[in-house]
């Protein structure tokens, strides 16, 4: 009763409290409420980070490592410490902006890298999907892609004459500003309205996450 | 010196990623794991650094203020969270977490309703906010009635035990997947264009880099 009562009072409680702070502006309490927020979610990233250190220095220490992992592990474990390491030095005046420097040498490149091998993944899943999936469905839906996809090759490019680009233009802007604007936007009032009952049921302690 | 080594780095790791092109390896997994271990330890400084030590700071310096006594609240509930590992009183873990359900529900609430229904439905009434005409607006607004119908999921049983939406929606809901289609190949194809400029630019510039090396 206890450890799944105190919970519910808090989470509607709370909830409750900033739904009316926010409802009628009183920006004291909204504020502080957040700022409390703000903080257990650090506290909780921080924790989550300390976790996966504590999951790959366990599986780093097991006697039978499953395909290699330990090497994956290591790499991870040293990564992490390092950083750690350089923020502690940062933070005493030790170094002056060394989390920076790695930010820039190896996350920045790593992150822009993966982001731009996405153009592969996506061209291979398209391919998959012709080869898997043969429904109208998919036929519209890569049928479009091309056809975005050349218009804007065909716009772009000054070999064609210029009814036919204009033509394209045309096209592709049909489709963009009626059917696409249509279909995000149905999207979004769909993901509004699925939001808002959550949220209500989260608030009325209809649904509770936190009690496991 | 400094600039050639991070280029250096910057280079061999983007390599190690777009080693995936030949398949999943060993190179490209360890890229992977570099790149979470950093980035999990760099947010964890940045949290550290601009949340939670400044906090700390402002309550040591007036610890018996009414704000510093408001703030026992988020450290108890802190602590509990952290008592989280134990398995004993993993329970009184949930206590934090229940605070932040219910904030980020109030927050994803009026988030919803004043940032995005809201603005969504009024754009249909501001004719002066749109390039459209009376026509294609009603067709629009026509097709994102069809869009939303295709997300009702509720319908009856045939004879047969089928699920089955009612009659009336069976067109508009056809209509609504064609859309839904056609706005997914568009969305897909704007991001192949936009992740293959990302690709042509990091070519580009190790490119360009490492000519400007050589000179």
């Amino acid at each position: 009763m206890l450890k799944r009562g105190i919970p519910l009072i808090i989470a509607i409680s709370f909830g409750g409290l900033t739904l009316i702070s926010l409802l009628f502006s009183i920006t004291e309490i909204s504020s502080l409420i957040l700022e409390w927020a703000s903080f257990l979610a650090a506290v909780a990233l921080l924790l989550g980070a300390i976790n996966l250190l504590s999951v790959h220095t366990h599986r780093l220490a097991a006697h039978r490592p499953v395909g290699g992992q330990n090497i994956y592990s290591a790499a991870l474990v040293i990564s992490m410490l390092v950083v750690f390491g350089l923020g502690m030095t940062d933070l005493i005046g030790l170094t002056n902006n060394s989390v920076g420097v790695v930010f820039n040498w190896i996350q920045a490149p790593l992150e822009a890298a993966l982001a731009s091998l996405l153009a592969f993944f996506l061209l291979l899943s398209g391919i998959r999907l012709l080869q898997r999936q043969r429904t109208i469905a998919s036929i519209l839906f890569l049928a479009t892609a091309v056809l975005i996809l050349l218009s804007n090759a065909f716009i772009a490019s000054p070999i064609l004459p210029q009814s036919i680009s204009s033509l394209f233009q045309q096209l592709r802007d049909l489709i963009q500003s009626i059917i696409v604007t249509s279909g995000i936007r149905g999207i979004l009032i769909g993901v509004a309205l699925g939001a808002i009952t959550l949220s209500i049921r989260l608030l009325l302690g209809l649904e509770r996450p936190y009690n496991k | 010196m400094n600039d050639t080594l991070g280029l250096v780095i910057g280079f061999i790791l983007t390599l190690l990623i777009y080693s995936y092109v030949i398949g999943d390896n060993p190179a490209y997994r360890l890229a992977v794991h570099i790149l979470v271990g950093v980035s999990a330890a760099y947010a964890a400084v940045l949290v550290l650094r601009q949340a939670i030590l400044p906090i700390v700071a402002q309550l040591a310096l007036n610890p018996l203020s009414l704000n510093s006594l408001l703030w026992l609240v988020p450290i108890l509930l802190a602590l509990l969270l952290i008592l989280q590992r134990l398995p004993r009183f993993a329970w009184l873990g949930d206590n934090a977490t229940a605070l932040l359900v219910g904030v980020g529900a109030a927050i994803a609430l009026m988030g919803a309703i004043t940032g995005t229904l809201l603005p969504q439905i009024l754009v249909f009434g501001d004719a002066g906010n749109t390039s459209l005409s009376p026509i294609q607006g009603i067709v629009t607004a026509v097709l994102t009635v069809c869009t939303l119908l295709t997300f009702q999921f509720t319908g009856k049983k045939n004879e047969l035990g089928e699920w089955v939406r009612p009659f009336w929606q069976r067109g508009f809901v056809q209509i609504g997947q064609a859309v839904l289609m056609i706005t997914f190949g568009a969305l897909f194809a704007g991001l192949l264009s936009t992740s293959l400029v990302l690709l042509t630019e990091r070519i580009g510039y190790y490119f360009a880099q490492f000519m400007l090396m050589l000179q």
